[in-house]
């Protein structure tokens, strides 16, 4: 071997692997040994042959290496497999205290994962999903700002005209068309969707039959789901079929789409095209304008466009359109649209967050239970690890044996929290609302997922008592002394503090929960929601509405009916601009607009503070063309007049005269405070609900009466009703839904700690055995000796709840910060929920603590 | 006594035939030429590393090299056992193969 040789490097990764197979002393000199060889090869063969040689002889001296572990390790290794099966076997009680904990925090952790699964891929299966945009508008109300995806009809066409990176853009027209449908004998009531064509081909929605590029270019033309289709044509073939629209309009079907996955936002069944609005609600260049902000704006950009800005530059285009008004137009990533919305908070993401938190903490807790009953016991293993390490064994090797059974431990709570979510997963998808699978062969990463799962818990639960138990001194031990119960004791009393202090936590948040929920429910609307049925105007009734109240009068269960724009839950129909004598220049309210007929007051039962409710004999037209107006409290409180009554508001050329001023009612879900409404008297072409106030009682005869008066007004269409106190147990049942969610694991999680509890309290009695007999032969009583058994407990349960109550308090305030209308936090909710963890400790211990006070002190002091 | 496996068995011969400077590279590359076979290097390292704390051989350290950067080179050597083994090794292969041979020369004769 010639000098001048110059040795190569050889791959960092080569290197590192080799070293794992060399003896650390041996290294140095193999690694050299190697790079001779290696920059020979280099200098005759080339350095892409020498790369090929020393991958395989990488690959090749493994195998080797594998057998030489196996034979030199793996003696050591079956022992401690026998060692902690012996241990499970042995002690069968703290195993199942270990294990189904584990296994129950392992299953909450895995139907959690799912959960956030599904929420995270919540309409991501579009394929142009990275270049799909939402289009969202902010619009200035004077001293506060709107933000709204609502966008003015015309935006969406104009993007695509003026921008060459826009490659498509598809609207839909926020909300839907309550319409019936016809087909031969099959009517029902069904709610359309307006959209442009360009939304199937923008989104992933895949057509069964149809075509899927022109489906929407007749103005006449619908498209359904698969389900639909069968539901109206059975086994005939829909393409080309006439359906009619409310007796009215004939449409062709043109497309069937396939049913859509649970998970995405796009629900409705039936497509017509956009321009139809235009004749459905007889307004010329409804779809046209440039300010009516009821649709919404889909965009596709071009790869790698500049995003942001984009929507700056449109923004003189919007601007100029409207005269200068205050809009401004962004563009938002469609993928983020679901968790991350605009709105309240910051969308679901909080949510998945929140969940996500609780499952970490319900795992941490079992974890905790594992730790806690493992050191606590491990005063009867000091004699096993002594002999161990006086036999040879590093502290290395008994580090390594008690993760080895931690982590045996996990993988066995896995299987069984595998069989709990099997057997739990249909009540937690009813409870969640989604259809959840645990679907295992078809997601790989799921197993690996759990897999993770299930070390990541071995080795958190088995890194304090592996760390702990490996430094006893084997002299001590082996001497017999009971060094180790008692060592640990403060780390094992914080980790039951931590437990408590989250599980009280939990507790609190379903308490402020519920207390929000019935709070919400039971909240005065200022008006009467009981017995409020409602139906949907159309056909004959809207022009007979006066007979068909007449008609409905004659059942005297029906005490009154009044014609409605919208449903008090919801009214979405609002415009600026108003102006009144000594107006603040700097506020620009966004009012309200509600249609109906004289009767509202008295069928909503809503008071009148000043003037009085339109009447029948008073006024008999429009109050639109009257210009006569009632306002509510807010809004009269806004314009800020003693003698309001009389007095004008003005819309630009528009002047009303404010004829009454209502009791404030709510007029959106609870999330909004009560904002300024005008409500006008009969807009016909408006009129799209009869709500009527029911007596009491014979509720399902007086609602067969209505339907029989319904068909003779309106034989063609189905009848379909409502009750009012129905819609609004609905629309908290999101929050509900998270609220029962996190009742049920809070439930678990203080089972969890219990059962925790319970192995610590049974060890400490099973350890005291001979004090408690030599202080029963003293005299003690029973009762004396539970307290002496209790006591630490209490004391430890009583800590974690003033750890609890300050996080439960910020936690639940931030929580409530979404509601405008919300209880305040009481006291009494800690004092009860920590008062609860409190009992349910307090009961765990004394049953072991009685049965250990009320043993025989004789039995247990007979031996030596 | 012990068998060796044959890997082992032609490791020490190598080692014992180069005599002086036996390390990795030059038994690798002796291996390489008398049987035709690419022997890796790794599984050549567990070989001589389980005979060592068999006690069949020995290690000793050269001077410090230049072109390694001033480090040593480890050289393998045979103890006295190895010698006495791998005798007695011939010797039953010896008498096993006897037969073998004799029987080819039978039918080649």
């Amino acid at each position: 071997m010639d000098k001048e040789r110059k040795s190569k490097e050889i791959p960092v990764i080569v290197r590192w692997l080799f070293g794992r197979i060399v003896n650390s002393a041996d290294r140095g000199y193999f690694i050299e040994d190697l790079k001779e060889a290696y920059s020979e090869i280099t200098r005759d063969k080339g350095a892409i042959a020498a790369y090929f040689w020393i991958f395989s002889h990488l690959t090749r001296s493994f195998l080797p290496f594998l057998r030489t572990i196996y034979t030199r390790g793996f003696a050591m290794f079956k022992n401690y497999f026998k060692i902690a099966f012996r241990n499970l076997t042995r002690h069968k009680g703290y195993s199942f205290i270990n294990i189904s904990g584990l296994a129950i925090g392992m299953a909450c952790c895995i139907m959690i994962l799912l959960w956030v699964q599904d929420e995270l891929n919540y309409d991501m299966f579009h394929e142009n999903l990275e270049d799909i945009f939402i289009a969202w508008t902010v619009n200035d109300m004077g001293d506060t700002k709107w933000r709204t995806a609502g966008t003015p009809p015309a935006v969406g066409p104009a993007l695509k005209e003026d921008y060459p990176e826009v490659i498509n853009s598809a609207r839909l027209n926020n909300g839907s068309l309550n319409v019936v449908l016809s087909y031969g004998d099959n009517k029902y009531d069904e709610e359309l969707q307006a959209a442009d064509n360009a939304l199937f081909s923008l989104f992933t929605i895949p057509f069964v039959m149809g075509d899927t590029k022109n489906a929407l270019t007749d103005p006449h033309s619908i498209v359904m789901t698969e389900s639909m289709a069968e539901k109206y044509f059975g086994s005939e073939n829909p393409i080309g079929k006439l359906i009619s629209i409310n007796h009215q309009y004939s449409f062709t079907v043109t497309g069937v789409l396939e049913n859509y996955p649970h998970n995405t936002r796009f629900r409705h069944d039936f497509y017509v095209p956009l321009i139809f609005l235009e004749e459905f609600h007889s307004r010329k260049n409804y779809t046209r304008t440039w300010y009516n902000l009821s649709f919404r704006t889909y965009i596709q950009l071009n790869k790698g466009t500049q995003v942001e800005n984009f929507g700056e530059r449109i923004i003189d285009r919007i601007n100029r359109e409207q005269n200068g008004d205050d809009c401004e137009l962004h563009i938002r990533p469609y993928s983020k649209l679901y968790l991350h919305w605009l709105g309240q908070g910051n969308g679901r993401i909080d949510q998945v967050r929140m969940f996500s938190m609780i499952a970490v903490f319900v795992l941490l807790i079992a974890c905790i239970n594992f730790m806690n009953l493992t050191t606590a016991r491990s005063g009867n293993r000091s004699k096993e690890i002594g002999m161990r390490k006086v036999a040879g064994a590093y502290k290395r090797d008994i580090i390594k044996q008690f993760f080895g059974e931690s982590i045996i431990v996990s993988f066995i709570s896995l299987l069984l929290a595998l069989l709990i979510v099997l057997l739990l997963l249909p009540s937690f998808s009813d409870l969640t609302g989604k259809p959840l699978s645990l679907n295992l062969t078809g997601n790989p990463l799921l197993i690996l997922i759990f897999i993770g799962i299930a070390l990541l818990t071995g080795l958190t639960a088995g890194s304090y008592p592996a760390l702990f138990m490996s430094s006893f001194k084997p002299v001590s031990t082996i001497k017999g002394a009971l060094v180790s119960g008692r060592r640990g004791t403060v780390f094992r009393k914080a980790l039951v503090i931590l437990q408590f202090a989250l599980s009280i936590t939990l507790i609190i948040r379903t308490f402020v929960v519920y207390d929000q929920m019935n709070f919400i429910r039971d909240k005065n609307l200022g008006f009467d929601k009981e017995h409020l049925l409602y139906i949907r105007v159309n056909g004959a009734l809207k022009e007979q509405s006066d007979t068909f109240k007449e008609e409905l009068y004659k059942n005297p269960n029906i005490l009154k009916a009044s014609v409605t724009s919208h449903s008090p839950a919801g009214v979405y129909w609002n415009g600026g601009g108003w102006n009144w004598e000594g107006k603040d220049p700097n506020i620009e309210p966004l009012v309200t607009y509600f249609s109906t007929d004289y009767d509202f007051a008295e069928t909503f039962k809503v008071e009148m503070v000043k003037g009085e409710f339109y009447t029948k004999e008073k006024v008999s037209e429009s109050s639109y063309s009257t210009g006569k107006m009632v306002i509510n409290e807010t809004f009269a409180k806004m314009i800020g007049k003693e003698d309001i009554i009389g007095s004008t508001i003005s819309q630009g050329t528009r002047i009303v005269t404010i004829i009454g001023v209502m009791k404030d009612f709510n007029f959106k879900p609870l999330y909004n405070e009560i904002g300024p409404i005008n409500i006008y008297l009969n807009i016909p072409r408006r009129n799209r609900f009869v709500f009527l106030r029911l007596k009491g009682d014979n509720i399902s005869e007086t609602v067969s009466y209505i339907e029989d008066v319904y068909k003779q007004f309106n034989p063609e269409f189905p009848f379909t009703y409502r009750f009012l106190d129905d819609d609004y147990d609905m629309m908290y049942r999101t929050e509900e839904r998270s609220g029962k969610i996190i009742n049920s694991f809070a439930g678990f999680t203080i089972f969890i700690s219990c059962l925790g509890l319970f192995g610590l309290a049974s060890f400490m009695a099973e350890q005291k055995t001979k004090e408690i007999g030599i202080r029963k032969v003293l005299g003690a009583s029973v009762p004396t000796i539970i307290r002496l058994l209790s006591k630490e407990f209490i004391i430890l349960v009583s800590a974690a709840n003033i750890i609890a109550w300050p996080a439960a308090y910020f936690y639940s305030q931030k929580w409530l910060e979404d509601f405008s209308y919300r209880i305040s936090l009481g006291w009494y909710v800690f004092i009860i929920s920590g008062l609860t963890a409190l009992i349910i400790a307090v009961l765990t211990v004394s049953f072991q603590s009685a049965k250990a006070a009320r043993a025989n002190p004789s039995s247990s002091l007979k031996y030596e | 006594m012990k068998f060796f496996t044959k890997q082992e068995e032609l490791l020490l011969l190598a080692i014992f035939s180069i005599r002086e400077g036996a390390y990795l590279v030059n038994i690798r590359e002796m291996l390489i030429n008398n049987t035709n076979k690419d022997w890796a290097f790794g599984s050549l390292y567990l070989a001589l590393d389980r005979l060592k704390k068999e006690g069949f051989i020995e290690t000793y350290l050269g001077d410090p090299m230049p072109t390694r950067g001033g480090k040593a080179i480890k050289y393998y050597k045979l103890t006295e056992k190895a010698v006495k083994e791998l005798a007695e090794n011939k010797a039953i292969q010896d008498k096993m193969w006897s037969d073998f041979s004799e029987t080819i020369l039978k039918t080649n004769g």
